[in-house]
């Protein structure tokens, strides 16, 4: 059996190989069977592959019928009017679909638009740091929905696709785990949404587990109960349910939904970019007073941190109210920041506090805007 | 004691644009609003009666004055606005080490506008010509008295060296003085410039001192003259 | 005057001339210069100056500046003067009145946010549109600090700034890029297009098109928009600018402005606590907790209003 490698650029006119490699620029024509078709580089197919192990990297162009028992796909994959039927479907680059993906497992996690999913496990992970990774370390400006240009590159591709989520059109499966994806039709038995999904209807027969953010028209389900998971207050969720009534009642489109629920729960972090809440953006990122989000504003530094809340808002420094708490703490403590008053042990390094510190002994530099009080 | 801006709207009637324009003009001092958290949320509270007299005299006056010639009352110079030492402190361009000595030689603790601004000038003038304390202490003396009627801004101070001793004139900028030869002009500072750069860069600091408005009322009266010239000097809305 | 003076190297100026062009070194002290050219260093001392166009650093002490543009540093001591200042670069000023200050841009420029973007501290790439940067990537948004005190009829904002070290009095602000400041910004006529920060806007008329960068605790003032698209009005077209604005759409999602107090309020793609006035128009895509209203209200069907309250 022939191995063939395909460097430069080349056409391979079918056959029968055990491991075909093409790289650079290649161009299939004709019926390709083998143990192993990589392809990497430009890649254009225009014949059948009946392989084994397909993996397609780089840039990748498919029209024709892909059978395999494992396909790997990574880099940016274009498949049109083609099927892919496979027993494992790997996918970790962006893939646009018009065909079908079939595969017993189907583990996606990238950026796609595909047209049909079919399978029987399937887990779909939204990846959007892919798309920045991808080699292209001078893609600094990648507009989030250019919209000039959406109309070229739907043309392009085949297909719409979106920087924010993935899109399916249908998905039929026995067990689907999927998370930031907008699809049309969900067909399924035991079904898992978070983050974020949109989905017009869903078909479950066994367990339906979805959780606030996602946002599903139409529902049904046979058997068991919807196992929704409450992850915010009331109040949160009362708006949720209400952006949800307008997108049923058609008022507001898919888009304008994400951007309301975005706006109501600005800690999911799906906003792809600013996804580290702590995140000093380069542009600036303060956190004003009174600031409602759940998450705390100070990383897992291993401080102890004596913190008071008026509801769910925490106190900052300068609060009023903030310099009258008093904390009594046993035990020896480095360096002390307090805005309020502090009884506490010996302080081997620093300290500077708004209020006053009694305390036994400071071996480091002090600050004080109260009285401090060593007590013997 | 305290009262909710929700209340202080409701029971004066005044909307929120009106309380956000007197609060720009620097009709209500910024630091009356007062942030407290509530179970609500965070509101703004005021302190009452000052809050309620003050919009009570803004609401009075304000159909005799438009707000711009309000806020022109209220400016420094014409106001009888006075600067404690810990006022003086807060103004950097006046030299700390010298507001004692400006105190001993004024024989006071509390300057007004127009002396305040002097006293800027003279500090810049001791920094640029390196001055002795005791220089200065003879310009203070110099001029203290003139000091006490001067309302107005729109002078010239002239600085003159003869022979290591210092003078110091003020006239008004418009009038010709010539002066003797053996005297040397050291520095001339507009006095109108020093008060244009104190009233942006301080406009927040001081607080105005509305009460004495219903005292200014009647010398209003008496003077409209003065007024209205003033207002040609002071409205920074026709610069 | 008549006086032209073209020189290279170093060159010191004392007298009135009517066109001075020099790349180098330039000290004039006690001029009067119609044109100056300059491509260089300067330092002008009780000068008057009809025009100023220079690359470069630039002092200026107690000067008049007339119309000046200068890519570069602008440093200014004593009282300065003049009619309009464009500055690429830094400015620190003692005091400085003039009737147009501009940050930014020396063409006329549509007011889409432009950002010069930095890598590792050179610039490297102006796109416009949002750059979106992961914060681990090497690529940082420079915001220019200005300092002093600044008086201007209007301030034209078309590059990220810091005002928190200056003290200013602007009668109009017109910002189309970043603009930091702390505490409360305070104008007559506040106009945004681009990103702000600061704890609250106290303003007569607020007109903001909606940003991702828009982190502002508090609105208050007479008349209050937020759009999502901005179409030249006729307060617009009365105040005095320098550069030609032209109407456009912000792809931008919804801006979170916990509250907002006005007179009239008219608002679309926000997310507030609590808006309080007299006549409410809640537009599309606002989601409001509280909204109170002394006269009027409006709620468009696609926004959602918790609670309405009538005053």
């Amino acid at each position: 059996m022939k191995r063939e490698v395909v460097g430069g650029i080349g056409t391979v006119r079918g056959g029968k190989f055990d491991v075909l490699e093409i790289g650079g620029i290649g161009k299939l024509k004709g019926t390709v069977t083998a143990n192993k078709v990589i392809a990497g580089g430009l890649f254009k197919s225009k014949g059948e592959i009946n392989a084994d192990t397909v993996e397609i990297g780089g840039v990748a162009r498919i029209f024709k019928d892909i059978k395999a028992k494992k396909v790997k796909m990574g880099g940016v994959v274009k498949i049109r009017r083609a099927d892919v039927n496979a027993d494992e479907i790997i996918c970790d680059g962006i893939l646009v679909s018009n065909g079908e993906i079939c595969a017993d497992e189907i583990r996606f996690e990238g950026v796609f638009s595909v047209s049909k999913m079919y399978g029987d496990n399937i887990v779909l992970k939204y990846n959007h740091q892919r798309l920045y990774n991808r080699g292209n370390s001078n893609n600094l400006a990648f507009p989030k929905q250019n919209g000039k240009y959406k109309p070229l590159i739907k043309m392009y591709l085949g297909r719409d696709i979106g920087t924010d989520c993935s899109i399916v059109d249908v998905i039929e499966c026995t067990n689907l785990e999927a998370e930031g994806i907008r699809a049309k039709v969900i067909s399924a038995n035991n079904i898992k949404l978070k983050n974020n999904c949109i989905v017009d209807k869903v078909f479950c027969d066994g367990k339906l587990e979805i959780d606030d953010t996602c946002i599903i028209k139409e529902i049904n389900s046979e058997t068991q109960p919807i196992i929704a998971r409450k992850e915010i207050g009331n109040m949160a969720n009362a708006t949720l349910v209400k952006i949800l009534d307008l997108y049923k009642e058609g008022k507001i489109n898919a888009d304008e939904a994400e951007k309301m629920i975005k706006s109501v729960k600005p800690d999911l972090g799906t906003d792809g970019f600013w996804s580290d809440s702590n995140n000093n953006s380069s542009i600036g990122n303060k956190i004003y007073n009174g600031s409602l989000i759940e998450e705390l504003p100070w990383e897992d530094d291993g401080k102890l941190r004596i913190v008071a809340y008026i509801g769910r808002r925490l106190l900052k420094k300068g609060d009023p109210g903030a310099t009258s708490i008093e904390v009594k703490y046993d035990g020896e403590a480095l360096n002390v920041e307090c805005h309020g008053n502090l009884y506490c042990g010996e302080i081997k390094g620093n300290v500077a506090t708004q209020g006053s510190i009694y305390c036994k002994k400071i071996y480091g530099k002090v600050a004080a805007g109260g009285g401090i009080t060593l007590e013997e | 004691m305290f009262i909710s801006k929700k209340e202080l709207l409701k029971l004066t009637g005044i909307s929120y644009g009106q309380l956000y324009r007197w609060k720009r003009l620097g009709l209500i001092p910024e630091e009356w609003f007062i942030k407290q958290p509530t179970f609500t949320g965070q509101e703004t509270f005021f302190p009452k009666d000052k809050i309620l007299n003050r919009i009570k005299a803004i609401q009075k006056l304000k159909d005799e004055y438009s707000l711009e010639e309000l806020a022109n009352i209220l400016s420094p110079e014409v106001s009888e606005k006075h600067f404690t030492v810990s006022d003086l402190q807060i103004i950097e361009e006046i030299e700390k080490g010298l507001i004692p000595c400006f105190c001993k030689t004024f024989g006071k603790n509390s300057f007004s506008y127009v002396e305040m601004l002097v006293l800027i000038a003279i500090s810049k003038c001791k920094k640029e010509l390196g001055l002795q304390l005791k220089d200065v202490e003879e310009l203070c003396y110099g001029i203290k008295d003139h000091l006490v009627s001067l309302k107005q801004t729109d002078f010239l101070l002239v600085l003159l060296d003869k022979n290591g001793e210092y003078f110091i004139t003020i006239h008004a900028e418009q009038g010709h003085v010539f002066f003797d030869n053996r005297w040397k002009i050291v520095s001339q500072v507009r006095l109108n410039e020093i008060s244009s750069i104190v009233k942006v860069k301080y406009r927040k600091s001081f607080n105005f001192r509305l009460d004495e408005l219903e005292g200014l009322d009647e010398k209003e009266r008496n003077n409209p003259l003065e007024f209205s010239a003033k207002k040609e000097a002071l409205s920074w809305e026709e610069l | 005057m008549g006086r032209i003076v073209i020189s290279m190297g170093h060159r010191q100026l004392e007298g009135n001339y009517n066109c001075v062009m020099m790349a180098g070194e330039l000290q004039a002290n006690n001029s009067k210069i119609k044109k100056l050219y300059l491509a260089g260093e300067a330092t002008i001392r009780r000068s008057n100056l009809g025009l100023l166009r220079c690359a470069g650093e630039v002092r200026m002490d107690d000067s008049n500046l007339g119309d000046t543009k200068i890519a570069g540093g602008l440093r200014l001591h004593g009282t300065c003067k003049g009619n309009s200042l464009v500055v690429v670069g830094d400015l620190s000023a003692e005091y400085l009145e003039c009737r147009i200050i501009r940050n930014g841009s020396l063409k006329s420029m549509e007011n889409k946010e432009k950002s010069i973007v930095a890598l590792r501290g050179r610039p490297v790439v102006a796109a416009s549109g949002n750059v979106h940067v992961k914060p681990a990537g090497n690529v940082t948004v420079k915001s220019i600090r200005w300092s002093g005190t600044l008086k201007a009829e209007t301030f034209e904002n078309h590059y990220p700034i810091d005002l928190s070290n200056c003290d200013y009095e602007f009668k109009n602000i017109i910002s189309s890029a970043l603009l930091t400041c702390k505490g409360e910004l305070v104008c007559s006529n506040f106009y945004s297009f681009g990103g702000i920060q600061c704890e609250s806007i106290n303003a007569e008329n607020v007109v903001i098109v909606v940003n991702e960068n828009i982190f502002v605790q508090s609105i208050g003032g007479s008349n209050i928009r937020i759009c999502n698209r901005f179409h030249v009005d006729s307060l617009f077209k009365s105040l005095l600018k320098s550069v030609h604005y032209s109407n456009f759409a912000s792809e931008a999602g919804i801006v979170s402005i916990p509250t907002i107090e006005g007179d009239s309020i008219c608002i679309e793609y926000t997310r507030s606590e609590l808006v309080s006035g007299i006549d409410v128009k809640i537009g599309d895509l606002c989601i409001i907790d509280k909204v109170e209203y002394k006269s009027s209200i409006q709620v468009s069907p696609k926004a959602i209003v918790n609670e309405v309250v009538r005053l």
